[in-house]
């Protein structure tokens, strides 16, 4: 599966090789929306994705040290679909355990997409109350999936301490 | 929840972290390792480690248990497996299989966990629940909130087929779930 995400990997972070600190410690630079590009020299400490072939889509969750001494989590969300957009946040932290609370925490319900407008007129009440419940399955399944790979990861880390 | 292992390529932990985590420092003149990649771990729903034989060989009989959870970290405690109870639909039994099983903590706390496993074809997510358990109405409770049944996603299209296949697996998990706790509330095992 780590193949799959080599190529899709590419158009979300890209890595030089270059290192102002230390040899082999490469350089990352995470593309965000609506936020300037995460730029930092350091290493992968930890990865997890929730890859499931009949899903249309997957999670993958990131933790790097920075050379600086900080931790950046990233939660990234891949479809199957090339037509679809990924989207991938991330964010830096000064201790490990705040870059796990971050990765802990993510509420996977922002990834729902809405495409109604609720404000349409064209619509009736029964019509806008199905796409209410719709949306309301959406954000269930996306919280459980997420969740499910934080647990997963989680249990993988604390195996062996 | 079964004991076998396989195979876990979808999450890598590398050894600085575990380091990290554990309080201790990288070695010097070190450059950070990159995140193993070429080395798969082994993996279960739970752990239970042995006891170990130089403490009080004679009585020692808890275990280390470490229960994963969905959105959270393990549940750690020493404690002994008292009942589990494995499901799984009839006709599709390599569709996903669902576990319950009850632990008692050395502190005579019980514990419940849910467990439910996809197979790998499927268009779920495994889920993992468990919880201390104070009496029978939290147990109730427990069992209650569990919906195996939207652990698979519906992801049919636009295919009649798909979504008739989809609507016969919810239906057959959801079925073996409940015939699963009738049993066990009526057996009333936490006041055993």
């Amino acid at each position: 599966m780590s193949s799959m995400m080599e190529p899709v990997q590419q158009d979300q972070m890209s890595q030089s090789g270059v290192s102002n600190f230390a040899a082999n410690t490469p350089t990352y630079r995470i593309k965000r929306p609506g936020a300037r590009p995460l730029a930092f020299d350091g290493s992968e400490l930890a990865m997890a994705m929730s890859y499931t072939p009949h899903l249309p889509y997957w999670y993958e969750v990131n933790l790097y040290r920075t050379t600086g001494q900080q931790f950046v989590a990233a939660v990234r969300l891949f479809y199957q679909d090339a037509q679809e957009q990924d989207v991938t946040r991330a964010w830096e932290f000064d201790t490990v355990e705040q870059a796990l609370d971050a990765i802990s925490d993510y509420d996977a319900s922002e990834d729902i997409r809405v495409s109604v407008d609720p404000s349409s007129k064209s619509m009736s009440p029964a019509e806008l109350a199905a796409h209410a419940m719709d949306l309301r399955s959406q954000v269930s399944t996306a919280r459980r999936h997420y969740q499910s790979l934080v647990g997963e990861f989680f249990f993988e880390l604390e195996a062996d301490q | 929840m079964g004991t076998d292992t396989q195979v876990n390529v979808d999450v890598t932990i590398s050894d600085e972290l575990r380091r990290l985590l554990r309080g201790e420092s990288p070695p010097a003149d070190v450059a950070p390792p990159a995140c193993r990649t070429d080395q798969p771990e082994m993996t279960k729903d739970h752990l239970e480690e042995p006891p170990e034989p130089e403490v009080q060989p004679q009585t020692q009989v808890w275990r280390d248990i470490m229960l994963r959870r969905d959105g959270d970290r393990p549940l750690k405690f020493k404690g002994l497996r008292l009942f589990e109870w494995v499901g799984m639909p009839e006709g599709h039994r390599s569709y996903a299989q669902q576990t319950l099983t009850l632990y008692l903590g050395s502190d005579k706390t019980v514990y419940a966990c849910l467990v439910l496993e996809p197979d790998a074809d499927a268009p779920a997510r495994p889920a993992h629940q468990c919880r201390p358990i104070e009496d029978v109405s939290a147990f109730e409770a427990f069992l209650n909130t569990w919906q195996p049944e939207a652990c698979f996603e519906p992801v049919f299209g636009q295919n009649p087929q798909h979504l008739s296949r989809h609507m016969t697996i919810v239906s057959a998990v959801r079925s073996v779930y409940e015939t699963m706790i009738a049993g066990c509330l009526s057996k009333r095992l936490l006041q055993v």
